[in-house]
């Protein structure tokens, strides 16, 4: 397992974190003086300078309920206050969401630009603070010192050990039933149809060699599937192009949405936000 | 981990986090533990073992993130493994790794793949080929008959002789190759992907080196990570994949 999945892991699971409660507080109409200083201090406890520091050593994952713990007190870092059950509905949604983007990564490397929509979103979120929005240049360039010049079998170490992480949770999310992208049984749908990664070649074709090391033969046989190239790589550079909708703000669609998650019970909406002050 | 068969014992032998374990075949008694970290560092290690082989029915191979090879020798009984030698060929970590008679197929996370060969007057292991293709992980490697069949992270598959001579390549998987299995009574391979497809190719071997594709199987919204054939003949097989809790059988009609 990789030694450098943990800030990965936190970055991503804070950014999701950061969308919903944007979209609580959007969908509650709270203020947006109120909600502007809820996301500023979330933001800006989230990336401290010092806790980056130690989050970037190489060490081992926090066991599951360590890593709740954290976002427990960041999700109470700022004046809003939520009861358990909504954070239990907040926390399973931000670990859903993001093992749908680590799974569904076109290449390992994707990983990378899934935290960077991430930090490109957040950095969005608190444009109007310079001092936050320098903590987040700070993290983008521990990024990319960190991480812009891993290889691509370092990378899915990452990703394998995330998707250990992961193992086994099947929480169903509202969102995600209604477009499609989980089935009923909690299991996220896999196309046999779309791109394939960035230099790789869609499947079909068998090229056979002479002796001479010429291509002298080809056959294709049935892909099972309808793939096709790939014409960009995602960019890591600051302003770049991510190639990749994965890490974006799935919530600020134009269209109805709830951030429901189904439960056993009868379904109750995730009623957290409440302001404490 | 991985099961492996000498003619008279198996071993159950699981490669982790900072070292090997070796058990006996039901797993129940730990025959033999070594640590690729030292003893009395007690800091973060970032070393690992990954791919697991036998090598003439008397040895075991596993390879290491430093990209060495670590040979040890089998007792035919008893917990008396000893490590013979260390393999150095690859500077990458090293991925997988098959055995077939006397020779040994290595392969690493930068795409080199590396044949090795037992010669068994001297008893030394010797670099037989090496075949340098940079670009994309090298992901499961076989051997059967003369061939070297590679898998890469890319989803091609490459035909080689064991002198390195390149015969095919097949764009076979969408997505990264994570396993692949050789039923070596009829050259059958078996490869399984993270595109949720397991395929089924033929090689020939007589006059000119092919390989043909002979049937696909998609396990809906499963993205596989492990497969073997369950007969010599490649008429079966399962495979397994993430964060699924069976195993899925299939066989020839």
């Amino acid at each position: 397992m990789s030694l450098r999945t943990l800030p990965l892991l936190f970055i991503n699971l804070g950014g999701e974190m950061v969308y919903i409660l944007d979209q609580r507080l959007k969908a509650q109409v709270i203020p947006d003086e109120k909600a502007k200083k809820v996301l500023h201090d979330i933001v800006s406890t989230m990336f401290n300078r010092r806790f980056m520091d130690e989050l970037f050593k190489p060490q081992e994952l926090y066991s599951k309920k360590g890593l709740r713990t954290v976002f427990d007190r960041l999700a109470h870092a700022s004046i809003m206050r939520l009861n358990t059950a909504s954070m239990d509905k907040l926390y399973d949604l931000m670990t859903m969401a993001f093992k749908y983007q680590v799974a569904m990564s076109l290449t390992p490397r994707d990983v990378l630009l899934v935290t960077l929509n991430h930090i490109d979103a957040i950095q969005s979120f608190v444009a109007e603070s310079p001092v936050i929005s320098g903590h987040v240049d700070n993290v983008y360039q521990l990024l990319i010192t960190n991480y812009g010049k891993l290889s691509i079998g370092e990378f899915q170490l990452i990703r394998q050990t995330l998707l250990n992480f992961f193992q086994d949770m099947h929480i169903r999310v509202s969102i995600f039933l209604k477009d499609k992208v989980q089935n009923s049984n909690g299991r996220f749908a896999i196309s046999t149809a779309g791109m394939v990664p960035y230099g790789s070649e869609p499947p079909g074709i068998i090229r056979m060699f002479s002796t001479e090391g010429e291509h002298v033969k080809t056959a294709s046989f049935p892909s099972g599937g309808n793939y096709t190239y790939s014409m960009q790589q995602g960019s890591i550079e600051l302003q770049g192009n991510r190639c990749t909708q994965l890490g974006t703000n799935m919530y600020a669609m134009n269209k109805p949405f709830e951030t429901t998650i189904s439960v056993p019970a009868p379904q109750q909406p995730m009623s957290m936000v409440r302001e404490h002050e | 981990m991985k099961y492996c068969d000498y003619p008279s014992r198996s071993l159950m032998v699981m490669a982790c986090q900072r070292g090997i374990q070796v058990y006996d075949a039901d797993g129940s008694v730990m025959l033999y533990w070594h640590s690729l970290v030292p003893p009395s560092s007690d800091e973060v290690s970032a070393s690992f073992a990954r791919g697991i082989s036998t090598f003439q029915d008397c040895m075991l191979c596993i390879g290491t993130d430093s990209g060495n090879i670590l040979i040890f020798d089998v007792p035919t009984r008893g917990a008396n493994i000893v490590l013979r030698e260390m393999l150095k060929g690859h500077t990458a970590p090293i991925s997988c790794l098959f055995n077939k008679e006397d020779l040994l197929g290595s392969g690493d996370d930068s795409g080199k793949v590396v044949v090795w060969q037992h010669d068994v007057d001297s008893n030394s292991i010797q670099v037989l080929t090496t075949i340098d293709i940079q670009g994309s992980p090298c992901s499961s490697v076989l051997l059967w008959e003369e061939l070297v069949i590679v898998a890469y992270a890319s989803g091609l598959i490459r035909v080689f002789n064991v002198l390195g001579r390149l015969h095919a390549e097949v764009a076979a998987h969408a997505r990264w190759i994570t396993a692949m299995d050789v039923a070596p009574a009829t050259g059958l391979v078996l490869s399984v992907s993270e595109d949720s497809f397991a395929k089924i190719w033929q090689l020939k071997s007589e006059d000119t080196v092919e390989i043909e594709h002979k049937a696909s199987e998609c396990v809906q919204d499963v993205q596989l990570c492990g497969c073997r054939f369950t007969s010599v003949n490649g008429s079966s097989f399962c495979v397994t994949g993430y964060d699924l809790a069976e195993v899925i059988c299939f066989a020839a009609k």
